[in-house]
């Protein structure tokens, strides 16, 4: 806890940070790596199968940042959008790779009957296992709207600016993507 | 405002409070005509905050981070070796060396894997891209003192990697790495000596027993097999040997010019600066690992430390003795 708040950096350091380590300076690159990479780790690790590939991705996402943190201009795109849109692509990239993507429509999947009540299996803790089946199940935009607002603990406004959509888009994509992702759950339950 | 938008406002502001830490209990009591639609909803999303507790492995952490920290430093050494502009450069611009480095990008998949590759770890699946590269890099490297330079470069990583295994406790991994990086420093002594024995000395000979041989250097006693130091007979500290071995080397520059004796060229004298920083840095590093080693890791970290000193005074000679007007 202490680390997390330790790492939390108010806005005017984060950009007085970011316009150093345009410039490469060392300190300010090491201080903003601490305090995005447990954050990305979280938004890769939801979405991938197991963790190594998260690890492998997240170490290769800040590499792509330490390569090209020279041409992140500044004005316009938030320095966390821009970080997370590596990510984003990082990973796209390796599932490309990979051929690993596999969806399945959840709107189509019936309600299991197991004769438990269905809400009260989400009362319970759900643990990250469950839910990370659970998101794989979700389509591509609701699988990335999900990981950044609950892994990434990002807003509306800062999910519109990294998926390149308005806020309102965002608001009905995390609309249906709860949904589906409820559903998804309590399938697996 | 239409319905389903005004619902999308009120689910999203109660994701949101939940996701600070708010009850569902309490955006429902907010909302009351909504409460039955959303009530599944926000008991979901409460479910899915699990998902902000994950952490990654202690381990993986402090490998990233050393992996990153190890990047960082050499792109600030590049940073700074540019700054130097000295004119030594590699021979990219002829047309097949292009085209070797296209054909290397697409047999590894792409330049960001070559730049991931080399910071990676012997223990990283990336790591024979590294070893790989830097073959590479050294095939296409005509000039001997370009190759010296590289070796240097290589030789500091193989530190680093080293320092890294010796805190994994990897002491197998840690004779591999330090065979490698003896071969890199006799390498760079070799290319030094090279092109000493084709031409007449020009510096001045009184100079050349200036440089510090490796008696100069403090020996390093014998590892005794124990810890404890009440019966080891304990290393000097490699600080004061680094600060003795530079001490000698500056001095007998200084001797050398008040002697009247020729001064290396630019060229050799920009070499030697880089042998004897990389020399510095490498033994920085070392020394770090041999803080916290095991005992078997320190007795294979205090023969690389032996090696890598008597190779540095070496090349040295090497330099001091080779024609000044090489390439």
């Amino acid at each position: 806890m202490d680390e997390v708040k330790k790492n939390n950096l108010s806005s005017q350091v984060e950009k007085e940070l970011i316009s150093r380590a345009r410039q490469n300076d060392a300190e300010a690159l090491a201080r903003l790596y601490e305090a995005y990479f447990d954050k990305i780790y979280r938004y890769l690790a939801l979405r991938l199968r197991n963790n190594y590939e998260a690890e492998d991705l997240t170490q290769q996402v800040f590499m792509k940042v330490l390569n090209s943190i020279s041409s992140y201009k500044s004005t316009g795109v938030p320095f966390s959008s821009w970080l997370y849109r590596v990510a984003h692509n990082q990973m796209v990239d390796y599932l490309r790779q990979q051929n690993k993507k596999t969806t399945v429509n959840i709107e189509n999947l019936p309600l299991a009957h197991t004769g438990d009540d269905p809400q009260s299996k989400l009362e319970q803790q759900v643990d990250i296992d469950e839910l990370k089946k659970a998101v794989n199940r979700l389509t591509a935009a609701q699988q990335e709207v999900i990981s950044l607002r609950f892994s990434g603990e990002l807003s509306i406004a800062q999910c519109a600016e990294i998926m390149g959509k308005s806020q309102g888009a965002i608001k009905a994509l995390q609309h249906s993507a709860v949904i589906a992702l409820r559903k998804a759950l309590v399938n697996e339950a | 405002m239409n319905q389903k938008a005004q619902f999308n406002n009120i689910l999203s502001e109660c994701l949101d409070r939940i996701l600070k830490g708010e009850t569902v209990a309490q955006c429902l009591r907010d909302y009351p005509e909504r409460a039955a639609e959303l009530e599944p909803l926000l008991r979901t999303a409460s479910a899915a905050k699990v998902a902000s507790t994950v952490q990654p492995r202690p381990e993986f952490k402090a490998r990233a981070r050393y992996e990153f920290n190890s990047a960082l430093r050499n792109m600030t050494d590049k940073k700074s070796e540019r700054q130097h502009s000295f004119q030594l450069h590699w021979h990219w611009s002829s047309g097949w060396a292009i085209a070797l480095v296209a054909s290397i990008v697409i047999l590894f998949g792409g330049g960001g894997t070559i730049a991931a590759a080399s910071y990676s770890m012997p223990d990283s699946t990336l790591y024979p891209v590294k070893l790989a590269t830097e073959e590479f890099q050294l095939a296409l490297t005509s000039s001997d003192l370009d190759k010296t330079e590289l070796n240097a470069r290589f030789a500091y990583r193989r530190a680093d990697e080293i320092v890294y295994l010796a805190a994994k406790g990897d002491i197998d991994q840690v004779t591999v790495t330090a065979e490698r990086l003896t071969s890199n420093l006799q390498n760079m002594t070799n290319l030094a000596d090279r092109d000493g024995e084709d031409g007449p000395v020009v510096v001045a000979p009184g100079t050349i027993t200036q440089v510090p041989s490796p008696n100069d250097l403090a020996p390093i006693s014998t590892f005794t097999g124990t810890d404890d130091p009440a019966t080891t007979n304990e290393p000097t500290p490699l600080q004061s040997d680094r600060t003795s071995a530079v001490t000698n080397l500056e001095t007998s520059e200084q001797v050398n010019t008040n002697r009247g004796g020729k001064a290396l060229s630019p060229k050799l004298e920009r070499l030697r600066k880089i042998i004897s920083d990389n020399f510095e840095k490498r033994h920085q590093r070392l020394e770090e690992a041999l803080k916290s080693a095991s005992p078997d890791i320190k007795q294979t970290l205090r023969m690389t430390i032996e090696k890598s000193k008597n190779e540095y005074s070496k090349a040295l000679q090497n330099l001091y003795n080779s024609p000044q007007d090489r390439d």
